[in-house]
């Protein structure tokens, strides 16, 4: 098949969702067929430019190429997916979440614009009319799938993908730190398990690693944890490469995750890879579709009371938590996540 | 800032009643003079029992009795979350820039449902426009949208200086200036209405102004002298030239009184003018009377002269005040008081002012039983159709409706694509399949309507 993958990008920014891109891009190539990534530059202030985004992408015809047909397109994420294609099929990465979960929260920037309500109610109705038109509609977790339904009653099935270092993780002995990659905002709570380190009666050791991509909320944390007085029970690694990102996963005790209602969070499937149990909050959203409490981790209320319990634990029993990180192993895979599977569906006869 | 959680947040049921209505209040409030603040403390105390108000004021001060019915809150220019969170947003607009300049503001940035306490609103944008950082270019470029290149003509005037902001209040209305944004749009009059309807800017719902009949009033016992009164915010458009003319040259003077109680737009040509006419006994220029001492001011009087012209598309509170306490009153024949009930009010017709004013008062010092009659018939109107309760039913009724109808903005999108390819010189075949693909988009986008609050 010849199929473009339709994404949005915004220009000079790589993250997960790239990573995605280019990981369906290779794994439809291996597969034997013909795929490019369209990404169209994204840009999400003032907020009419949203909506002017979506009329945009309404106007493109990628029908055919050159006179060649394109058999089919993918759409990932906000405004790309909405781009008409007679045999267009969705895997969508998040819907643009101010409009929707996060409307009403701290983390909307929406809400402070004088026509934020029209911009919202403008791209509701937008994902109401166009993501119908898909033949087939994939989310890349229930999380996604689950938001989908409750705020635009559309159906679709949730389809898992691997992390992008999957085959390279590794596992080694248990030391003594917990580990967390990922970037620094404050959707990820970093602040928060500061907070739970100081309730610690363990003296439990967190690693941080990943870059600011909030430098207030960055700055703020440091100064938590110099307020606190833990500045030696937190290593900060910044940006790390990906080999000793995997050394750090293959040689902690644990992997520490609470973030706000995640879409997916790679962090869970990696720490399951390399045969660590994860700790987790009840409202941090995709990494609650891997982790089970008592059987692979610890899922807790999103309080420093409750995660420092929780770390607590992990640290005293390493027994516990070796066999809990052996459990999450298995049930990777059990879930048979492979980029075989993905391929197969997406380009399935819808 | 803490770090957050969404839970709690997420996945509200959509539409009013889940959690009740919440809605915004922008309007001046007492001791704002103006009567649009005191039919708020009408209005907010029925509608605080069917929704979670808040009441957005200008001022750092307000009615303290408003605080048991609502949340006030002075407007800092930036709470736009505290707006975007609500259900609907509603505008009190009127035409002077000093009570709702400030609300304009907000109305033509977040969209809302606007009510319309008058029509003509030519002073209100005049005042925003030309007064402290004057733009004469906006001025008159949004009187040519709204009225087109021949009005432009009658604007240039008042900029020139030969012309009141007033006196082209018919002619340059700009009442599509206020309903920019507007997701709805609420009036007193059947003439408004037909007005903001004919606009086709967005729904229109027309309500009787609401208003609490006070306790039976008493009423003097006549004595032979016709004693009048003017009160509210006096205007040019209240006559007052006009009444004090016809008192002059009644041949009855010497049996006539008149009391003005309110605030003058033009106070030492009034006293110019009173004393020119040699009428320092008759007429009483008494300044602005607290809302509480208004009824011993109306029991002590015969009848009201409440004359408008131009009338600016307003429903009077004055008028309703006047009516519970009983009292006969002289109207224009002119927009809503055109339409009240004849055994309510006595007309005046503007052409002939003077001679019809002559007419009523030795109709009412030949007959003052006739005055009795019209100031009971005025109450029973009043207590019949004005009831705040009705008021605020038929309000959330309407507004339900409103608020079900998708926002503006897409339309405005529409707009901005329909001037950017008229400005983009593409012309024939190519401009008619661009502008079809667009339009095409933005109806398939339209057809779903957009979702209540989540």
């Amino acid at each position: 098949m010849r199929l473009l993958i339709a994404t949005a990008q915004v220009p000079f920014v790589r993250g997960g969702a790239e990573m995605l891109a280019d990981g369906l891009q290779e794994a439809l190539t291996a597969a034997g067929h013909e795929a490019e990534i369209v990404k169209l530059p994204f840009k999400w202030y003032p907020p009419e430019r949203l909506l002017e985004q979506v009329l945009a992408a309404r106007l493109f015809d990628l029908t055919e190429s050159s006179g060649t047909a394109i058999d089919r397109v993918i759409g990932l994420r906000f405004p790309a997916y909405l781009l008409p294609h007679p045999n267009k099929v969705l895997w969508l990465l998040h819907q643009y979440r101010t409009a929707y979960d996060l409307w009403g929260t701290e983390l909307c920037e929406l809400m402070h614009a004088p026509n934020g309500e029209e911009v919202r109610d403008a791209i509701r109705a937008a994902d109401k009319a166009f993501i119908p038109e898909a033949s087939a509609r994939y989310t890349i977790s229930t999380n996604v799938a689950t938001r989908l339904k409750a705020f635009c009653g559309i159906d679709a099935e949730a389809l898992y993908h691997p992390p992008p270092a999957a085959a390279l993780l590794r596992s080694a002995p248990a030391e003594d730190f917990l580990f967390l990659p990922s970037r620094f905002n404050r959707t990820k709570r970093q602040l928060l398990i500061v907070e739970a380190l100081a309730l610690c009666r363990e003296p439990v050791r967190v690693c941080f690693s990943g870059l600011a991509d909030d430098a207030a909320y960055a700055r703020e944390t440091r100064d938590r944890i110099d307020g606190l007085a833990l500045t030696g029970r937190v290593d900060w690694l910044d940006s790390i490469s990906d080999e000793a990102k995997i050394d750090l996963y293959a040689r902690c005790l644990g992997v520490i995750f609470a973030p706000i209602d995640e879409d997916y969070g790679y962090v869970t499937l990696e720490a399951m890879l390399a045969r660590k149990p994860v700790i987790t909050c009840s409202d941090s959203g995709g990494p609650l579709e891997f982790v089970r409490g008592g059987e692979t981790g610890l899922v807790v209320e999103p309080t420093a009371g409750a995660l420092a319990a929780a770390m607590d634990r992990l640290w005293q029993d390493r027994v516990t938590a070796a066999r809990w990180g052996e459990a999450g192993r298995e049930r990777y895979d059990r879930l048979d996540i492979s980029w075989e599977r993905v391929v197969a569906t997406l380009t399935r006869d819808a | 800032m803490p770090d957050v959680s969404v839970q709690s947040r997420r996945f509200r049921p959509e539409g009013f009643g889940a959690q009740g209505l919440r809605l915004n209040w922008f309007s001046p409030l007492p001791p704002a003079r103006t009567a649009i603040g005191h039919y708020a403390l009408l209005v907010l105390p029925a509608l605080a029992r069917h929704a979670e108000v808040t009441v957005w004021t200008d001022r750092p001060y307000w009615p303290t009795e408003l605080e048991g019915h609502a949340t006030v809150r002075q407007w800092d220019g930036r709470s736009w979350p505290e707006l975007n969170s609500a259900d609907v947003t509603l505008y009190h607009i009127g035409n002077n820039a000093r009570f709702h300049g400030w609300i304009l503001d907000v109305a033509r940035q977040h969209p809302g449902v606007v009510v319309l306490h008058e029509t003509r609103l030519h002073e209100l944008f005049a005042a925003q426009l030309l007064d402290n950082a004057p733009d004469e270019t906006a001025y008159l470029s949004a009187v040519r949208q709204c009225h087109g290149m021949a009005a432009v003509l009658h604007a240039q005037r008042f900029v020139r200086g030969e012309a009141t902001a007033g006196e082209l209040a018919d002619a340059i209305p700009l009442t599509e200036l206020a309903l920019e944004r507007a997701r709805g749009v609420v009036v007193h009059t059947r003439t408004a209405f037909r007005e903001v309807a004919a606009l086709d800017r967005c729904s229109a719902l027309q309500l009787e102004l609401p208003y609490t009949a006070g306790p039976p009033p008493a009423r003097r016992e006549r004595d032979g002298v016709l004693r009048l009164v003017v009160f509210g915010y006096l205007a040019a458009n209240r006559r007052l030239h006009s009444l004090l003319e016809a008192i002059a040259t009644f041949p009855g003077r010497q049996q006539l009184r008149l009391d003005i109680f309110g605030e003058l737009d033009d106070g030492e040509p009034l006293a110019d003018r009173i004393r020119e006419l040699d009428l320092g006994d008759i007429v009483q220029v008494r300044g602005f009377v607290p809302e509480a001492d208004l009824d011993d001011v109306l029991g002590r009087s015969d009848l009201a002269v409440n004359l408008r012209y131009p009338t600016m598309g307003e429903a009077s509170h004055s008028q309703l005040r006047i009516w519970s306490g009983g009292l006969a009153s002289l109207v224009t024949r002119t927009g809503w008081y055109a339409e009240l009930p004849p055994e309510t009010v006595g007309f005046v017709d503007p052409a002939k002012e003077v001679a019809d004013l002559h007419d009523h008062f030795r109709a009412a010092l030949a007959q003052p039983e006739t005055l009795h009659a019209m100031g009971e018939a005025g109450r029973r109107h009043l207590e019949t159709r004005h009831d705040p309760e009705i008021y605020v039913r038929d309000l959330l009724a309407g507004l339900d409706l409103m608020t079900k109808t998708p926002g503006s903005i897409l339309g405005e999108a529409g707009a901005s694509v329909a001037g950017i390819v008229a400005a983009s010189g593409i012309r024939g075949s190519a401009r008619a399949a661009l502008v079809r693909r667009a339009a095409e988009e933005l109806c398939r986008w339209t057809a779903v309507p957009a979702s209540g609050k989540g």
